[in-house]
């Protein structure tokens, strides 16, 4: 017991450290720009005061508020509420502009805002006004998904506002897409690197390996040169004459595509190599002298066993796929992004941290979603080998 | 007189009990054996020997001193493992000298010792080598020099010859057993190898189902055994059921087709009578000797030039193994034959509930 | 036939992955900047540019600072956390790892929002430091996961067998444990060290003009115009990338060769 103690003392010791610097350095900057996709700070101290009666008050309560909060309020953060106001209903930033500039000569009741601007007397501005000065919004996500609520407490989705939808579709696309190439063109790599003659088997295994530890960006320079418009392939396709013409192969789906699929193919084949190295060989020459052929060896016997490898190599190419940005950035056209483009442009161009956090959330619930069929699929499968 | 002495020793893994009342007392010197098949619970008492697992009651002493709290740095025991645990990153000479170098000795002794070590297990070439530049014989040796060069109170040996083939491990326990008679340290050492155990130990503790079933010299427990357990355990046995009379002045012991007289009345009414199969004879014709015959026919039979095992099928039921002479000729398989035994041969044995 | 479908994959694969490097490398020494072949004549200059004209030297040595710094902070976490994670019980074990590793799969985009967010908001945005504590989050869960490999391959009675020698706990880990795991330290470093040497994304949020790393400048290189003095880079990166295979397969040579005969 006492060694149990001992051991205890160490552990916690040893973990001090790392646990201090993961919770300081990596989850605390994930929650807090997590929390940015709910955040509505500015809005909710700006109008603190009205949003304490804009349920319960009655309507000069709420007006004297409104007025209140809008003399209290700072020019640039008016600017901003009212920026967002206005993606609700067009109008509100004038109309809250206007009102701000004037705030300290509006008599502080209902009648009073009306005077001064007759909207103000229309209920769909406050129902506005309530919905998007608590605490936490859900605002960004609304903008993301491009459902909005129609006020009858369902949502609407209006034309053209499925964008990021569409973006997140064509990620989850292109991932797919990716991680069924590198499959395709990673399997036999793998094989001749686990079953090959020794001599292809060291090739094959440390050019993988070379591939693997080259850089992300020199490999996909490498297609920017092979692929671009007076590039290596159409320079040469040209001289054979087989086009006259050079083809577009980069700034596309085909130069993403590819280049993509080169720069993961490491990452599918050297799982699936793992597996295949523990195959034995006898087990083939069993199925042999039992009297199946060599294709039918291969796949009754072989097939299934390398799927473990096939669904780890291919999952992880597919998490990383998930979340590419150099790769498209350097080969893609505009309508070859995927959403890690969108997420840093917001943060570039704009610091919209809030735009920026909902699809980072939403890009992260992608993984976590193949991280948890994976896992599933895993233990159902251990499940079912252990129990019969 | 110096002594290791385990009272009374219980040992719970969560529900399960591994140990039941262990005690044994061993001398200072003595070449004991824990003997058992797998799951007899010598290995863990090895383990609680050595200080890796902890008692769930009792007590172990050391000359007298209670070490059973004690963690295995503070022992002071040898210990040889199964698999060696050399230290792979380390020479011959430096896995010796770590114990030395654990306990401050200074360096020009630290030579000394290993130097002699490695003399007294015949591997003073290899000193230089690491541990993967040894064959399977000679780690086991490295491991056996380096549980010794620090003068342990006491040398553990978990199963040290599993790992070797038979003529090797013939070897080592002709070498052990010098080693051990050299330098006088108490070995303990587990196997369930009782050939090895009966070659090389002074006293045998045979283990079954976490109790110590007989502790004993290999003598004892091969002719007195207490149990049909150490009977079958310890060598070849032919056991019947039976019950014990009393007719007149003798006792005797009765079982279907036999009656056995017995020397002395025994306390229990229920027992089993062991006989060896050297114990007895394949005859075609009984003699008027005092001796017991009892018909059966052969079933095989194995030659091995000295003697051949017979395999026979009793009348009374029972089959039996019999070593019979084969100087003039082997009985042929299905003959008619008598096995004769003499009463004061066998041994009765203990029954136990359950 | 089964034959030739497997002989003509494996061709095209090979091809597929080895041979936009081997084209497109050597031009690298073209005497013309149009990046095409047949070749002009062989020159050194595109690689006088890279050593003499920035960005290329002082982005390299900000790469190297970077990636040594996030090595180091990698190996103390990433070690210390599997170290203790080995020491902890089976349902600990499954969390701390599932924590330890868990950067791994979080996309870099994600991760490089976070760091700028947060470390913006604490004052450290944009320096060194920043961009060496992000890298050293980067490259901790593979420091943990090699060191967690290499101790998990040690046979636990060794350490056993240090007990009953007489060794106490720290002398135990120090010559026994220690020693044993040191490969699984140094391939994490390496991994560590090439992660934060060849990262982009959470370089481009993080890095000031003046921290500028090797990568970025590439990387901003290729979107400006494709000169030839990037495939010089490029080229040297890639020898780069070599000479670590190398001493990785040397690691791991040197590691299977002591515990062999087991």
């Amino acid at each position: 017991m006492r060694n149990a103690n001992g051991n205890r003392l160490a552990t916690v010791m040893l973990l001090v450290m790392p646990l201090m610097i993961y919770l300081l350095f990596y989850l605390y900057p994930l929650l807090t720009v997590a929390s940015q996709s709910v955040d509505n700070s500015t809005l909710y101290e700006q109008f603190q005061t009205l949003s304490e009666v804009v349920e319960e008050g009655s309507p000069d309560e709420r007006a004297a508020a409104l007025v209140a909060d809008l003399v209290a309020a700072d020019r640039r953060d008016l600017a901003e509420a009212a920026r967002n106001l206005n993606q609700e209903r067009s109008g509100f930033r004038s109309l809250l502009i206007n009102s701000g500039k004037k705030a300290e000569e509006i008599p502080p009741t209902m009648e009073g805002l009306i005077a001064f601007d007759k909207r103000w007397g229309q209920q769909v501005y406050w129902d506005i006004l309530a919905r998007n000065i608590a605490p936490i919004t859900w605002r960004h996500f609304q903008k993301a998904s491009g459902f909005k609520p129609d006020g009858d407490g369902g949502f609407v989705q209006a034309e053209g506002d499925d964008i990021y939808l569409r973006i997140m579709v064509r990620t989850i696309v292109i991932a797919t897409q990716v991680t069924l190439l590198t499959l395709l063109v990673g399997y036999p790599l793998a094989y001749a690197a686990a079953n090959g003659k020794p001599r292809l088997a060291t090739i094959v295994f440390m050019v993988v390996l070379l591939s693997f530890w080259t850089s992300i960006l020199v490999r996909t320079s490498a297609w920017v040169v092979l692929l671009q418009t007076h590039g290596l392939l159409n320079n040469l396709l040209i001289s054979l004459r087989i086009i006259s013409e050079p083809l577009q192969l980069i700034f596309n789906r085909f130069g993403t595509v590819v280049a993509m699929t080169h720069v993961l193919l490491p990452f599918a084949i050297l799982p699936i190599f793992n597996v295949m190295r523990t195959i034995p060989v006898s087990q083939s020459d069993a199925s042999r002298s039992l009297g199946a052929g060599g294709v039918e060896t291969f796949l009754r016997v072989y097939f299934p066993q390398t799927l473990r490898g096939v669904a780890v190599g291919g999952g992880t190419v597919f998490i990383l796929a998930l979340g590419f940005y150099i790769t498209p950035a350097l080969t893609g056209g505009p309508s070859d992004q995927m959403l890690s483009y969108y997420i840093a442009d917001f943060v570039k161009k704009s610091l919209n941290w809030g735009m920026a956090s909902v699809l980072s959330v939403m890009l992260f619930g992608c993984v976590v979603l193949i991280l948890g069929l994976g896992s599933g699929a895993w233990l159902l499968f251990k499940s079912r080998k252990g129990g019969h | 007189m110096s002594s290791l002495e385990i009272k009374n020793i219980d040992k719970f893994y969560g529900a399960t009990q591994a140990l039941f009342d262990v005690s044994l007392n061993i001398e200072m010197g003595e070449f004991v054996t824990l003997l058992g098949p797998s799951g007899s619970g010598k290995t863990t008492l090895l383990k609680i020997l050595a200080g890796f697992e902890p008692v769930s009651s009792g007590t172990i002493l050391m000359n007298g001193r209670d070490i059973s709290l004690l963690s295995p740095e503070k022992r002071n025991f040898g210990l040889v493992f199964q698999g060696y645990a050399l230290f792979p990153h380390m020479t011959v000479h430096e896995n010796i000298a770590y114990p030395l170098k654990v306990r401050r000795v200074a360096k020009d002794e630290i030579d000394e010792r290993v130097t002699a070590i490695l003399d007294l297990v015949q591997l003073g070439k290899f000193a230089g080598r690491y541990p993967a530049e040894l064959s399977g014989g000679q780690q086991q040796r490295v491991a056996l020099a380096r549980a010794l060069v620090f003068k342990p109170d006491l040398l553990l040996l978990d199963e040290p010859m599993s790992a070797l083939d038979k003529k090797l491990r013939v070897d080592l326990q002709e070498e052990l057993r010098d080693i051990h008679r050299t330098l006088g340290t108490t070995f303990i050492n587990v196997t369930h190898d009782q050939e090895e155990a009966m070659h090389m130990s002074d006293r045998i503790a045979v283990m079954n189902h976490g109790r110590i079933a007989q502790f004993d010299t290999a003598f004892n427990l091969y002719r007195h055994p207490d149990t049909r357990f150490v009977a079958d355990f310890v060598g070849k046995s032919n056991i019947l059921d039976g019950e014990v009379v009393q007719e007149g002045d003798t006792a005797m012991f009765r079982a279907k087709g036999v009656a056995v007289p017995l020397p002395e009345a025994p306390t229990m009414l229920e027992a089993e009578l062991m006989i060896r199969p050297e114990d007895g004879t394949v005859e075609v014709e009984a003699a008027n000797d005092g001796r017991i015959y009892l018909p059966g026919k052969v079933l095989s039979s194995t030659y091995s030039g000295d003697r051949a095992l017979y395999s026979l099928a009793m009348d009374m039921g029972e089959n039996f193994i019999v070593y019979g002479s084969a100087r003039s000729g082997i009985h042929g398989d299905g003959a008619r034959v008598l096995m004769g035994f003499a009463p004061g041969d066998c041994t009765l044995l203990r029954k136990l509930n359950g | 036939m089964s034959r030739a479908i497997y002989w003509i994959s494996l061709v095209l694969s090979m091809l597929f992955l080895a041979l936009p490097l081997l084209l497109v490398l050597p031009l690298a020494f073209n005497e013309s900047s149009f990046l095409t072949y047949p070749m002009e004549g062989f020159t050194l200059d595109w690689f006088k540019i890279a050593f003499t004209q920035p960005p290329w030297m002082p982005a390299f040595l900000n790469s190297l600072k970077v990636a040594f710094g996030a090595a180091v902070v990698a190996v103390v976490i990433g070690g210390l956390a599997a170290m203790g994670t080995m020491l902890s019980g089976r349902f600990g074990q499954i969390i701390l790892s599932g924590l330890f590793i868990s950067p791994i799969v979080i996309p870099s985009v994600v991760l490089g929002v976070a760091f700028t967010y947060a470390f913006g908001r604490a004052g450290f945005g944009g320096g060194y430091i920043s961009l060496v504590l992000a890298h050293a989050i980067l490259g901790a869960p593979l420091v943990f996961l090699s060191v967690m490999t290499s101790l998990k391959g040690l046979d636990p009675e060794l350490e056993r067998a240090a007990a009953s020698m007489g060794a106490s706990r720290a002398y135990r880990f120090r010559t026994v444990t220690l020693p044993l795991a040191a490969p699984g330290f140094m391939t994490g470093a390496l991994f560590a060290f090439v992660t934060s040497f060849d990262e982009v994304v959470v370089a481009l949020f993080l890095a000031a003009p003046q921290s500028t790393t090797l990568p970025i400048a590439l990387f901003s290189g290729l979107r400006d115009r494709l000169e030839p003095t990037i495939i010089a880079v490029a080229l040297m990166l890639s020898l780069l990338s070599l000479m670590f295979l190398l001493v990785l397969n040397w690691l791991q040579q040197r590691s299977r060769y002591k515990t062999r005969g087991k």
